[in-house]
């Protein structure tokens, strides 16, 4: 092994090194500076060493360091188990690696990191819109593979690209058929990092009035539905989020489970059927469609507050099939413990506005006329609808309902919550989504963040849990549009989104990035038996699977002989001499090889002597060659005499 | 690693067996190029299976679609490796005669006559690979198998392997060519230090050596060596000194080379010693001939006789092939 640079890799380092940057440039954003400084650095050096003949630095050199920047990972993330830590250790031991290339082996290895780093960026996100910029990366790792073993003697820029590039092309019908039919053995197989980079994201376990008014400002995809067939009234989508019992000084709060009983719905009427593709977002919520009725059994359950929940935090884009109805009765049953904590207010709290509830409660006949009373305190009073109202300090509700008498879902659906508790009505807040909007592209409904809503839901006696949605009674329109629709002319929201072309171009891309999404990304076990089941496999276990499979790779592999085969056959522009050729192969065979300045006159007589029997029909042959090939006096009907006479001529047994 | 190195050895003998010897120009046929994972392809395939492992593990689709895509780009790597040396044609020759001590090179010219190119093709014999070349589409290439000798005689190089990594290096495909190929291995000759044996001038007709009107060219001091016949007797009867007689003329010298006359040394020693002689004989351009116990040529100049002299020393009494 050399110890110095030869200066002879130059080209294929190039080649190597913009494989390892356009593969790495992904983590930068997420790796610390340093690791970053360390990768240019080494890959300089080493490009400075092969132009310049450097030495290499010895192995005293190279181990400590490689030690030193283990360390160093270790200490910045304090575990090397993990998505960050893990691309931060790839890419210190790709610039370790950097140092001691000396070999064609050294830089395919290197190369082979690249892959790795690859990989590990899918981990990121795996968006459609990166796919191009993948695609780039593979293409010029393979080019670089190409020209790792040709240092002296690289190929031209333009053959390794198109050679590389039908490579990969070649390769793509077994990329497609392993896709579609590998077996997706569910994971995890070992522990997956407790830590991981998804931040949550939407709503959270707690709702302030002006939080829900921040997530408005997002236009982020929360969930995209496809409903089966029949497809909800605008008004009647509101998708169950986080329930909020609990409240103290302005914000609601999640409550610990506070039922054990299975919870009881009565579907009425229709049920409607849809599925759900969630984004990933850190927590265990899973919306639907109030109320659902039945779901798969093993991706969710539902708590004691008609809420579905994931077993698992929602890390990575899951689907999940729902049937709900929109009109609904619960049990009638309300346990005594749960009665008396949706009762519970903090003393001392928003004075004037017990003293407005008590007062409207009293004169009302039954809780729900109190109810619409309150709705139509909101109605008249002049309250406004708006994205950016005033804030509010202590005791926020009363200097909502008394003085700014304006806000957001949330500021009604806390003041029309507190106000039922008041009056003795078990109420709780509901977040959420409402509405959705829907892509004729695809024939689904992308709910976003905008979209996000609160609302209450008070116990009457008789009929079970009923919602309220108090911003109803301010904005109706919300209830049939966007939040951004129904703020129009009021707070400053993009002109951008309201403006047509953008979007259709907003709604094609969505649509692709939800084929992609649906069926690339979110290609899972279930997806692969839907898939199978579809094509007529009823049972697809892994055996048929792996025969299925074993099946088409054979097919590829004989197709891919076959046009390798035409390609590299020559020309057949000299039949009569291939027909001769064969001729001289036969008799080859046994042992009477024509010389290689044999004239094939002479060789005719020399199998005369050797064979006597063969005599005749090698005559024959040979006088039809000559005639063809040195007396210009042939047909193309003596071409296929001779064809025929060759193919019937036998060199018999060998003796 | 000797059990590599054996298990190598039978493989080629069988694929021998298997395929006959090579005569003239060889095809390579489908069934002749053998192929499997080099090295790197080992390792190539623990990185996919590395790759599917962690994309299971993480439920990542995409990872999964980049192990199979490069599952599929190894599988066509291995064809095209395997394509690569199939329907090559090859031509061996004969090497250059050399000296024992020298390298032989014996030359052999790939032909391709598809319409793809082959690339990085190499040949090997003993472990020694040549450098990677590539043929065009519908060109030729020229490679040359090194051989260093020691001993003089025929050396055949009875098999040697063509072989390719091409393209991505995960696969090494290879073809066993069994051309008997040879080269005449000359003597290695002796250090110029003898003066060679007298010679006889020829002055156009045959002379019978000690008579004859040469032109009388004078005298000069006697040097240890010369033959009594030319010493100048009467005139050490006068002078007591002895003297040579010296002729003039257009002559040109002949030497005879005689393995008789060289003193009774080993048969190496006296080849050396020939070799050498011949060899200065020639570089001076004076005409020499050969005496040996089974061969005699007469005198001659030029090279193809100076080749024919030394071919006669290179193959004297030997029985066996040097390798």
């Amino acid at each position: 092994m050399p110890s110095r640079a030869t200066g002879e890799s130059f080209a294929s380092l190039v080649w190597t090194l913009t494989a390892l940057a356009l593969a790495t440039a992904p983590h930068v954003p997420h790796l610390p500076a340093w690791a970053v400084l360390l990768a240019l650095a080494a890959g300089a050096w080493r490009l400075l060493a092969e132009r310049r003949r450097w030495k290499f630095p010895a192995r005293v050199i190279r181990f400590p360091l490689a030690l030193a920047v283990f360390v160093m990972v270790l200490v910045s993330y304090r575990t090397i188990n993990g998505v960050e830590a893990g691309s931060a250790l790839l890419t210190v031991m790709m610039a370790m690696k950097l140092l001691e290339t000396r070999t064609a082996r050294d830089q395919r290895v290197l190369l082979f990191i690249a892959c790795f780093m690859i990989m590990a960026g899918f981990l990121y996100g795996q968006s459609l819109w990166m796919l191009p910029y993948t695609a780039f990366t593979i293409w010029i790792t393979t080019a670089g593979l190409l020209q790792a073993a040709r240092a002296a003697n690289p190929l031209a820029a333009r053959r390794a690209l198109s050679l590389s590039g039908r490579l990969l092309v070649q390769a793509l019908p077994v990329m497609l058929v392993l896709f579609l039919l590998f077996p997706r053995v569910p994971g995890p197989f070992w522990m997956l990092p407790a830590e991981d980079n998804t931040a949550a994201s939407g709503l959270s376990d707690e709702m302030t009035p002006g939080s829900i008014a921040d997530l408005t400002l997002s236009d982020e995809v929360a969930f995209r539905v496809k409903f089966d067939a029949a497809i909800p009234p605008p008004s009647r989508r509101y998708w169950r989020g986080p329930v909020l019992h609990e409240y103290a000084t302005g914000t609601w709060r999640v409550a610990p489970a506070l039922g054990t009983g299975a919870a009881t719905v009565t579907g009425l009427g229709t049920p409607y059927r849809y599925r759900v593709t969630l984004e990933p977002h850190g927590r265990r919520w899973l919306f639907a469609l109030e109320m659902p009725q039945a779901w798969e059994p093993g991706a969710a359950r539902q708590t004691f507050d008609y809420q579905l929940v994931s077993p698992e935090p929602v890390r990575r884009l899951f689907a999940y099939d729902v049937s709900s109805t929109v009109e609904y009765r619960t049990g009638q049953h309300l346990d005594s413990r749960l009665e008396a904590y949706e009762l519970r207010l903090p003393p001392g709290e928003n004075p004037r506005t017990r003293a407005l509830a008590r007062r409207l409660r009293a004169s009302s006949a039954n809780t729900l006329d109190y109810a619409r009373r309150v709705l139509d305190h909101f109605r008249s009073e002049g309250f406004a609808y708006t994205l950016e109202p005033a804030l509010l300090a202590a005791d926020p509700l009363d200097q909502f309902l008394f003085e700014t008498r304006e806000g957001f879902c949330g500021h009604y659906a806390s003041a029309f919550t507190f106000m039922m508790r008041t009056a003795g009505i078990p109420a709780r807040v509901v977040t959420g989504y409402l509405g959705g909007e829907l892509n004729p592209l695809g024939d689904y409904y992308i709910v976003r963040q905008s979209d996000a809503h609160a609302w209450s839901e008070i116990w009457l006696a008789g009929r079970g849990w009923v919602r309220i949605d108090p911003t109803a009674a301010v904005a109706p329109g919300r209830l049939q549009d966007s939040a951004a629709r129904a703020l129009r002319g009021t707070a400053a929201r993009g002109v951008l989104s309201n403006n047509a072309l953008f979007r259709g171009l907003r709604q094609i891309g969505d649509a692709l990035d939800n084929e992609w999404k649906q069926w690339v990304v979110g290609y899972d076990n279930r997806a692969q038996n839907d898939l199978l089941q579809r094509i007529g496999i009823t049972e697809p276990d892994w055996r048929k699977l792996t025969l299925a499979l074993a099946v088409l790779l054979a097919a590829f592999v004989a197709g891919l002989s076959v046009y390798l085969a035409r390609e590299f056959r020559p020309r057949d522009r000299d039949p009569v001499g291939q027909l001769y050729a064969r001729f001289c192969h036969k008799l080859a065979r046994r042992d009477l090889a024509r010389g290689p300045a044999e004239g094939p006159v002479d060789f005719s007589r020399r199998v005369a002597r050797a064979r006597p029997e063969l005599a005749d029909p090698a005559g024959r042959i040979t006088r039809l060659y000559v005639r063809l090939r040195y007396e210009s006096a042939g047909t193309p009907r003596d071409v296929q005499a001779l064809r025929r006479l060759i193919a019937a001529f036998d060199a018999g047994r060998h003796r | 690693m000797r059990v590599a190195a054996l298990l190598r050895e039978r493989a080629r003998r069988w694929a021998r067996r298997r395929q006959g010897p090579d005569r003239g120009a060889v095809a390579l046929h489908r069934r002749r190029v053998y192929i499997l994972p080099s090295q790197l392809g080992i390792a190539y395939a623990s990185m996919l299976l590395a790759m599917l492992l962690g994309s299971l593990n993480y439920g990542s689709s995409l990872g999964l679609a980049l192990t199979f895509l490069l599952t599929g780009l190894g599988l066509v790597a291995m064809h095209h490796c395997h394509r690569n040396l199939t329907g090559l044609e090859l031509a061996a020759q004969d090497a250059e005669p050399v000296f024992a001590g020298q390298v032989a090179l014996f030359p052999v010219t790939l032909e391709n006559r598809s319409a793809g190119a082959r690339y990085e093709l190499t040949l090997e014999h003993d472990g020694r690979p040549t450098s990677p070349v590539d043929v065009h589409a519908r060109g030729q290439a020229r490679l040359e198998l090194a051989q260093p000798t020691q001993r003089r005689g025929v050396l055949r190089l009875e098999h040697y392997s063509l072989s390719s990594t091409f393209p991505l290096g995960l696969f090494r495909a290879w073809a066993w060519l069994n051309v008997d190929q040879r080269g005449i291995v000359f003597p290695r000759p002796a250090r110029p230090s003898l003066l060679p044996p007298p010679t006889r001038r020829d002055t156009g007709g045959v002379q019978k050596q000690a008579q004859g009107d040469e032109d009388f060219a004078g005298l000069r001091g006697f040097r240890p060596g010369d033959s009594p016949r030319h010493v100048a007797w009467k005139a050490f009867a006068r002078e007591h000194e002895l003297l040579v007689k010296q002729y003039d003329g257009t002559a040109v010298e002949i030497h005879w080379f005689a393995w008789q006359r060289l003193p009774a040394v080993g048969t190496e020693e006296r080849l050396a010693q020939l070799c050498r002689w011949i060899l200065d004989a020639h570089a001076r351009g004076q005409a020499f001939g050969l005496e040996l116990p089974a061969a005699r040529v007469e005198p001659a100049v030029g090279r193809r006789h100076r080749q024919q002299c030394l071919t006669l020393l290179a193959l004297f009494e030997s029985t066996q092939a040097v390798t």
